[in-house]
């Protein structure tokens, strides 16, 4: 526990060096990749998606790979294809951008439907399928999705069974005045990304990942929390489709890493509540339209009359 | 079925049985309305204004408060109880509505206890008991889910888990109350708690304490025996026998004892007595006879003291001869002699009122002080001599007065004369067979020795009534003397609780069971039981909701909001504590989120110790 300690120490104080005013979406960014799970950003361009997604992945020593969405985007474009070697006289699998440990999918919801569910294949299973031929993706893996709030032409909504492979849901928001005047005075601090050194290794990383998941203690009282919350928003009357046993999971996978992030070895109830508006609301379908917020309060009071499970 | 229909059938047959349990005492004419809003309610969908059916409720409320007396209190709350009923049904209903009719009819049925004492009693709570349940289910459904049927099966098993509760808390609260451990002091002593320290006569007194002993409205003691004429209730106490400077003291010497009393009606009781924080015993004039557990003095004065004084509830047994003198015929008389004291001008007006016998003295200071001076309670003579205060000037007092200046009259006409303080009358109890004998009944009376007998003479002119009836107590003392019943047989249950008793109970229990017959007077302990488990259960209750951790979380919100902090309970714990602004509140609090979250959510074992130990160093800061 103490040296996994000292590794995040060192990540977070990497972050809080180079990415300053967005130390929430860091956590919430860690957390998901702690998780083994991916994190969707809704965000209005130039907020620093691009640069949050370099720096987790340089700051681990990982590769980053970027996609950019557009409505003529090929599933063969992201995962790759195989191309005719003619020195060897065979066909070769050439990879594609998704082969990284960090991927960037820019505007993932201007992509074809098609494209979106081979990406989304290859979030929820690790791995590609080319003409017959798995290819495992690397370790770890994680996708930095982001769409654009703002309802415009051309763009193909997430469906809600598809958003659900997203542990969290996040969006980034503007920095401070006085953080923005840094950064203006300062200029991008990409370059210096690019220059640094990596804090910890790869190796490191998945260590961590698998320290997360076998050591840190969830009772059954919280489990039975989560249990209660997750009944609640299926027995809600104005949500149609409640949260999944995969949605479940992630909650605990979600509050494993945000225990371990706290210097816990054990999970508590604010590691569920600090998150449920990220890992939760993305998922629910709610019968009527409503708005973000509309939904967020229907959410919020559901929380808050779920009984904690401090007996 | 539709569960609303479902609900009104229930709440129908709630009302028809609590009203049932009172049919008897209340008048006819008051469940017509009653009738006709249950009828209203099960095949009308309409409702009344509730503005309209508040007024009515508040006006005949009020009319039947005009008509209300001690007598007819509960029979005139039963009939408030019935009138509400009525017009709650012909209200619009809600959940909130709903719980209060059928808080209602509990209360109706629970007032009928207070009326009559029968085994059909517990058919009624029981079956209301049964209904409220199973009510309250389909109301909270209701309450959730107004559209909701119910099918066959769902009713079925509401039905029959609602019915297990009533059934199997019976046997369970019976089984309960033998294993109750024994108390030697009460757990709560509701009708006397405003005074805690009890008053009472003591060894030496000085004119102007009785009416302070009068002044406290509690009871002195209470004797199990049978009524007797009021004007023969002379419980005596303490006897004064020597007079210094406007105070009476006792000498309480055993040296000659030779008595010898009879010629009277023979009675024996049995006296529950209050703690004094003194050693006499009060005994029914003239004592004969006395057991109890402990040493006794008798005194040449024929008083009793105990050798310890008296810090708790005691019980003993006596018996007397209602007499007004006693044979003493080897008494000492010097002190009752002595003429230290008395004044030129008593000794002038003694000698004004001697006449040929003592007898006749006697009788012409009686008749004196009886027709030229006025009984009262207030505004009495003080002063350097109180007595010679009350004789020539002020010329109204209260017995002390009287029984001091008659004892200094006749001692000046050389006739032994001492004072008795005791309590004179009481307040019989005809259903438990006893007296109450309030402080309020504190009095002072003469012995004077005429050829070798004392006799009793009472100087005092208040009639025996004012000790005696309780139509002329404050209203505060009526209803104390009246839940008196109460006290009384908790007094006795507490002193002569031992495990004998209970086992007898027990047998007594399951035989009466077999014969459904049980005394009015043995509901009483049985209400008494009851009363107690309730408090012990909901004592263990408390007692066991200390180990549990939310008990420990709620305390440190207690702790925080005494300290300003916005608590919101429905968040998280560590969330709270982001609201502190202190650094030092904050890292103590934040210690105690550590180690109640490790103890729920790690090891789950609660450190009580620790947690309190947090929460004073919390508290402290």
């Amino acid at each position: 526990m103490e040296k996994y300690q000292k590794l995040i120490r060192q990540l977070f104080d990497y972050y809080q060096k180079y990415l300053q005013g967005k130390e929430k979406a860091i956590k919430l960014t860690i957390i998901s990749f702690l998780s083994r799970g991916h994190v969707l950003i809704e965000d209005n361009p130039g907020l620093g998606k691009t640069t949050l997604a370099i720096a987790i992945a340089k700051s681990m020593g990982l590769t980053f790979g970027r996609i950019q969405c557009t409505n003529d985007l090929l599933p063969t474009d992201v995962t790759g294809l195989n191309i005719f070697n003619k020195e060897k006289n065979e066909f070769e699998f050439k990879k594609g951008p998704i082969f990284n440990n960090i991927v960037l999918i820019d505007e993932i919801n201007r992509a074809t439907p098609k494209t979106q569910s081979a990406l989304l294949e290859a979030m929820g299973e690790k791995q590609v399928t080319v003409e017959g031929s798995t290819y495992n993706l690397p370790k770890p893996f994680f996708v930095i999705a982001t769409q654009n709030p703002s309802e415009s032409f051309g763009t193909f909504p997430l469906p809600e069974s598809q958003l659900d492979r997203f542990l969290m849901k996040i969006s980034i928001g503007y920095p401070r005045r006085e953080e923005e005047l840094d950064i203006l005075r300062g200029g991008s601090s990409r370059k210096g990304i690019y220059e640094s050194k990596s804090v910890i290794s790869s190796e490191d990383v998945l260590e961590m990942i698998q320290y997360i998941k076998t050591h840190i203690t969830v009772k059954d009282n919280i489990l039975e929390y989560i249990m209660d919350l997750v009944d609640k928003t299926r027995d809600h009357p104005q949500i149609a489709i409640g949260l999944s046993t995969r949605a479940a999971l992630s909650i605990v996978n979600a509050a494993r890493s945000s225990a371990f992030i706290n210097g816990r070895d054990y999970v508590i109830p604010e590691d569920i509540l600090d998150y449920y508006q990220y890992t939760m609301l993305h998922r629910m379908t709610f019968k009527e339209k409503l708005t973000s917020s509309e939904k967020l309060g229907i959410l919020t009071s559901m929380v808050k009359t779920t009984k904690l499970p401090y007996a | 079925m539709m569960l609303r229909r479902l609900i009104d059938l229930g709440i129908t047959s709630l009302v028809i049985i609590s009203v049932i349990s009172v049919v008897k005492y209340v008048s006819f004419p008051y469940f017509l309305p009653l009738i006709a809003s249950l009828i209203f309610n099960l095949y009308s969908r309409k409702t009344l204004n509730r503005h309209v059916l508040t007024a009515v409720a508040i006006f005949l409320t009020i009319f039947i408060a005009f008509n209300t007396t001690l007598n007819t209190l509960v029979n005139n709350l039963m009939k408030v109880i019935i009138i509400f009923i009525s017009i709650k049904l012909l209200e619009e209903k809600r959940y909130r509505d709903y719980m209060q009719i059928i808080t209602l009819s509990i209360f109706l049925i629970t007032s009928s206890a207070l009326l009559n004492i029968n085994m059909i009693f517990l058919f009624y709570i029981i079956t209301s008991i049964f209904l409220v349940n199973f009510l309250i289910i389909l109301l909270t459904i209701y309450d959730n889910l107004p559209e909701y049927s119910l099918n066959r099966e769902e009713l079925k098993e509401i039905f029959y888990k609602t019915a297990i509760i009533p059934i199997f808390s019976i046997p369970f609260a019976i089984l309960l109350f033998f294993i109750i451990p024994r108390t030697s002091t009460p757990l709560f002593d509701f009708i006397n708690r405003e005074d805690v320290a009890k008053t009472g006569f003591t060894s030496k007194i000085g004119l102007g304490g009785v009416s302070t002993i009068q002044e406290t409205e509690t009871i002195a003691f209470r004797a199990i025996m049978k009524e007797v004429d009021p004007s023969k209730l002379y419980w005596r106490g303490v006897v004064f026998d020597i007079y210094r400077d406007g105070s009476w003291h006792s000498s309480n010497r055993t040296n000659r004892i030779n008595f010898t009393i009879k010629g009277g009606e023979s009675i024996s009781y049995e006296i529950y007595f209050e703690p004094t924080y003194d050693k006499y015993l009060i005994t029914l004039d003239k004592p004969v006879d006395l057991k109890f557990q402990g040493t006794l003095t008798k005194t040449e004065n024929l008083e009793f003291l105990t050798t310890n004084v008296i810090s708790k509830k005691i019980h003993y047994n006596g018996s007397s001869i209602l007499t007004e003198s006693f044979l003493d015929i080897d008494s000492d008389i010097t002190h009752s002699k002595d003429k230290k004291g008395i004044t030129d001008s008593i000794f002038a007006l003694a000698k004004s009122l001697k006449k040929e016998n003592d007898t006749e003295t006697i009788n012409n200071i009686l008749k004196y002080l009886k027709e030229n001076y006025r009984y009262s309670l207030t505004d009495l003579p003080s002063g350097k001599s109180p007595v010679e205060e009350f004789l020539f000037r002020n010329k109204k007092g209260n017995c002390e007065y009287f029984a001091s200046a008659m004892a200094l009259l006749l001692r000046a006409n050389d006739i032994p004369a001492r004072l008795v303080g005791g309590f004179l009358g009481g307040y019989y109890n005809k259903n438990a067979g006893y007296y109450a004998i309030s402080n309020k009944n504190a009095h002072v009376w003469v012995e004077a020795l005429v050829n070798n007998r004392w006799i009793r003479l009472d100087p005092t002119p208040a009639s025996i009534s004012s000790f005696t009836q309780r139509d002329l107590l404050s209203l505060k003392m009526k209803f104390k003397i009246y839940l008196d019943y109460i006290s009384f047989y908790w007094t006795k249950f507490i002193i002569n609780y031992d495990l004998q008793t209970q086992m007898e109970l027990a047998v007594k229990f399951t035989t009466n069971f077999k014969t459904v017959k049980i005394k009015p007077d043995k509901i009483t302990n049985y209400t008494l039981i009851s009363i107690i488990l309730l408090a012990l259960t909901s004592f263990l209750f408390i007692k066991n909701k200390r180990n549990t951790p939310s008990y420990f979380i709620n305390k440190f919100y207690k702790i925080l909001s005494e300290k300003g902090i916005n608590i919101d309970p429905s968040i998280p714990i560590m969330r709270n504590i982001d609201r502190i602004d202190d650094e030092k509140l904050k890292k103590e609090s934040k210690k105690f989120a550590e180690e109640i979250n490790k103890m729920l959510f790690k090891d789950g074992k609660l450190e009580k110790n620790t947690l309190q130990t947090i929460l004073k160093n919390i508290k402290r800061l």
